[in-house]
């Protein structure tokens, strides 16, 4: 017999078309089937886990996606005008953002909108003008900024801990190896281990940011996202970011607008060689400067450059120099002609 | 996990009492859970079946998966008198569903004469378990319906030349004509490996 009659016997049978000779066929053929394959043994303690994922899956297919359902007609979060205002807002200010990053004073206050779901998932909306702290199940903290939504179980997951983001929010994650912490954007999902980063998701086609503040974490394109497939995954460091770009399908890495010092150093300079100002920088914010040894190894400079930004030095230093830089990726490119010998 | 009820090691018990019937006329009733509870009682057995017809964990997984999420979205429409017999055939047609798939791909990487890498040993061994599944049905086909039932009772049952002939009501030689004849036709049709196999179960 043909493979294709044999497709076509067992797609009879489905249906309900066989005769019912064929049927009888079909289900001893069945019956037979496996019948000397040794059953899936488990242990207690995997069978356990076992059946708590599995439920945790089927839950996210069916009482959840059913709870999500009504939102197909009318979303769960605010409507798509003003979200495309808000993202804008937020990626007009990015250096506004950047400081509530390097500085989060605001207050804890109590949530605003809590609604809890069938599932046990609560939804968080932050109708307010202030950014929200959110305390997770596992310790973790997440400041929700205007107009983010946030959606987590009461109780994480045995495997891993799962939330989900709509706009824009900074994550403080407890380290727990054995259970990774994930937020599953509209197009990328970020995992960590244990650090802290924010992670903003606007609605549309606005690129999706994650910017890393402590640790490291990894950043994939969702598998849902559109035509996914070939894009890998990018693990960024402190003071770099992660920009998805919907638009063009692209995931790449970049130096964060406002690197955030992570070392404590000095940056008062007396007569010293310029790398080792450059080294200075390099080690206290954690970013790799690209210049000409050779070059600069002439060159001293006298700077205090205690209270400005990483750039804003690296300007101070160009003026005294003649030099330039540019950022390239996540590394910083160092162009200097050098100095004349004295 | 995110779950009230099977995260709990004594999840209700007030629904652990119920009987099939009851929890069944509950799902209609968008009871959450009522469904858990189907979950709780059945979850393991259909897992074990599409294990063992598929030998492949994963695909099982994915079965029980979608046969739970299936009852749960479509509790209104459907149609349950028994609810464990109802639950198996889901999962038959699932398992038919694989296979069916799995033909599909093997008749292609066939056409497309691909070699399986041979350091993928776990593929191997799936696609060797399809044609074996497949190749059954195939010589199953071939058989006289005497011949099937004998066969199937021999194979599944484990029961002996004697045992046949007084429950099929036939003489213990006919029985062993029958048992000849399938062996010779699924010495034929099937690969030398399940040959093998058969002739060790013998």
């Amino acid at each position: 017999m043909k493979q294709t009659d044999l497709l076509h016997l067992l797609q009879r049978y489905q249906q309900g078309e066989c005769t019912p000779e064929e049927e009888r066929v079909v289900e001893q053929w069945y019956s037979l089937l496996g019948h000397q394959q040794p059953p899936l043994t488990l242990t207690p303690a995997e069978r356990e886990q076992l059946r708590a994922e599995l439920w945790e899956r089927i839950e996210a297919k069916s009482l959840d996606a059913e709870d999500l359902s009504p939102p197909v007609a009318r979303p769960w979060y605010a409507g798509g005008i003003r979200w495309a205002a808000a993202a804008a807002l937020v990626l007009g200010l990015g250096i506004g953002a950047q400081q509530w990053l390097i500085q989060p004073g605001v207050t804890p206050a109590a949530p605003v909108a809590i609604a809890q779901q069938a599932t046990e998932w609560q939804l968080f909306v932050n109708t307010t003008a202030q950014s929200q702290l959110i305390q997770l199940p596992d310790g973790s903290t997440v400041r929700v900024s205007p107009q983010g939504q946030l959606k987590y179980p009461r109780r994480f997951a045995t495997t891993h801990r799962t939330v989900h983001l709509k706009g824009e929010a900074f994550f403080d994650i407890q380290p727990d190896k054995a259970h990774p912490f994930r937020v599953y954007t509209h197009n990328v999902v970020t995992t960590v281990l244990g650090t802290s980063f924010l992670v903003r998701a606007p609605e549309g086609t606005a690129p999706v940011v994650v910017k890393v503040r402590t640790g490291r974490v990894r950043v994939s394109p969702r598998d849902e996202a559109p035509a996914a497939a070939a894009l890998p995954a990018v693990v960024v460091l402190p003071n770099q970011q992660a920009v998805y770009s919907p638009v063009r399908h692209k995931l790449q890495r970049e130096l964060v607008a406002q690197p955030a010092q992570l070392a404590a150093q000095s940056f008062v300079f007396d007569d010293r060689p310029v790398p080792e100002v450059l080294a200075a920088l390099e080690k206290a914010y954690g970013v790799r400067i690209a210049y000409d040894a050779a070059a600069l190894a002439t060159c001293t400079v006298t700077l205090n450059l205690q209270d400005e930004s990483l750039f804003a030095k690296l300007d101070v230093l160009c003026k005294a120099l003649g030099a330039s830089y540019e950022k390239q990726d996540i590394r910083i490119l160092f162009r200097s002609a050098g100095c004349a010998p004295r | 996990m995110s779950s009230f009820r099977s995260s709990s090691s004594k999840p209700h018990q007030l629904y652990a009492a119920w009987t099939d019937e009851d929890l069944v006329r509950a799902l209609r009733e968008d009871d959450k859970r009522a469904f858990a509870e189907i979950y709780e009682r059945y979850w393991e057995l259909l897992l074990g079946v599409a294990y063992r017809k598929l030998n492949s964990r994963e695909s099982a997984e994915e079965i029980v998966q979608d046969l739970f999420a299936t009852l749960w979205l479509k509790r209104h429409a459907q149609d349950i008198h028994t609810l464990q017999p109802y639950l198996l055939r889901a999962v038959k047609y699932r398992v038919i569903d694989v296979l069916k798939a799995r033909l599909t791909q093997a008749t292609y990487l066939e056409r497309s004469r691909l070699r399986i890498a041979p350091e993928d040993h776990s593929t191997e061994e799936t696609v060797a378990a399809d044609d074996l599944s497949l190749a059954l049905l195939d010589s199953l086909m071939q058989l006289p319906e005497h011949t099937r039932e004998v066969f199937r009772l021999s194979r599944l049952e484990h029961q002996s030349v004697p045992e046949i002939a007084v429950r099929l009501n036939i003489s213990r030689k006919t029985v062993e004509y029958h048992l000849t004849r399938a062996l010779k036709v699924l010495r034929v049709s099937l690969r030398d490996f399940l040959v093998m196999l058969l002739l060790y179960w013998w």
